[in-house]
């Protein structure tokens, strides 16, 4: 099944106030590549790019301190309570289709209970679905054939009596493909629904 | 006027946009809007605007329309001025403001498309996400 988390960095703050302001700004583990966050303030700026590394402010007039690094432990034991108040992450599913047609192929079409149970662990759950082709064919039909599909997954879900908060149908048409082809290409990658679970 | 004053009241409330979902959430929490203070509940939404407060031992989690995540721990106030999520038109900005507490982010396609358009401001500064291009390797 592909899930892909679309976050690119995490970080966690402590701002207190008591008779200095302090804030401790760390930057946290998110299984990505891309992590980095600026630090700034009018005294200068400061960069971190590694999981666990933390900087301090004092006030607005000082730069930020330098960069120090937090134990796991120190991180978790400081931070437990918001690690425990962050809701799960939103995920994307891609489901796959036959050529020209609305039909799920055999294996997107055994992923409903992974999905549902996506939903459920998310409750109170909004999702979004989007429809997409390949380039075979005219855009305008690939438009209406993207929507086919994406209204067929939304019937999918709703079947099996889920509580959605919110539910929305898109489509792109052949405007947004998975894999980049020349116009009027077959490419079973792209003639998909994704499904946004957040 | 005063009927005025209400049409405009009822039009900016029916027009403010839901940015965000309540997820998960623990004792009390409270979100100020324009001059109300409104009880939060799971599965309620948050508001441009809105400057979302928690009490002692509650908790907040929030995921906004791109995706992005905020928890926030007791004790804290953060407010939400400014939030565009429109892919279309490639409009995006996330503009807070973390006034007291603590808190985590977890940044969704805002961050991944247009990391220079989001800002979270804490007393003494701002933290931003760099460009994709300096970035380093995280193991």
């Amino acid at each position: 099944m592909e899930v892909a988390v679309i976050a690119t960095w995490v970080i966690m703050l402590i701002a207190s106030v008591f008779n200095t302001p302090t804030t401790t700004i760390v930057l946290v583990e998110n299984g990505k590549k891309h992590n980095a966050i600026v630090v700034q303030t009018d005294a200068g700026s400061t960069t971190i790019d590694k999981a666990g590394q933390y900087v301090s402010l004092t006030s607005k007039k000082d730069a930020p301190s330098s960069v120090q690094t937090m134990s796991k432990e120190s991180i978790e034991k400081k931070f437990k309570v918001v690690q425990k108040a962050a809701p799960l992450k939103p995920v994307h599913v891609n489901l796959y289709f036959q050529n020209d047609s609305n039909d799920l192929t055999e294996e997107s079409a055994g992923k409903l209970s992974e999905i549902l149970k996506l939903i459920k662990d998310r409750m109170p759950c909004d999702v979004n679905i989007i429809g997409h082709t390949d380039t075979k064919g005219k855009a305008s039909y690939n438009a209406k054939l993207a929507l086919e599909r994406a209204k067929y997954v939304k019937q999918w879900v709703l079947s099996s009596n889920v509580d959605l908060n919110n539910l929305k149908v898109k489509s792109y048409g052949e405007s947004d493909l998975l894999v980049e082809t020349e116009d009027n290409v077959s490419e079973a990658k792209n003639r998909r629904v994704e499904i946004f679970i957040k | 006027m005063k009927i005025v004053m209400i049409v405009l009241l009822v039009g900016s409330v029916l027009f403010a946009q839901d940015i965000a979902i309540v997820k998960k959430m623990t004792g009390e929490v409270s979100a100020k809007r324009v001059d109300q203070i409104i009880p939060l509940a799971i599965g309620q939404k948050i508001h441009e605007g809105d400057l979302i407060v928690t009490k002692n031992n509650s908790d907040i989690g929030i995921i906004f329309e791109d995706g992005t995540i905020v928890a926030l721990g007791e004790n804290s106030v953060l407010s939400v001025d400014k939030y565009l999520f429109k892919p279309a038109t490639h409009e995006f900005l996330v503009d807070m403001d973390m006034k007291k507490g603590i808190a985590s982010f977890e940044s969704g396609k805002i961050g991944k498309l247009s990391p220079e358009s989001v800002k979270f401001r804490v007393p003494e500064g701002t933290v931003g996400i760099r460009g994709t291009k300096f970035y380093v390797e995280v193991k």
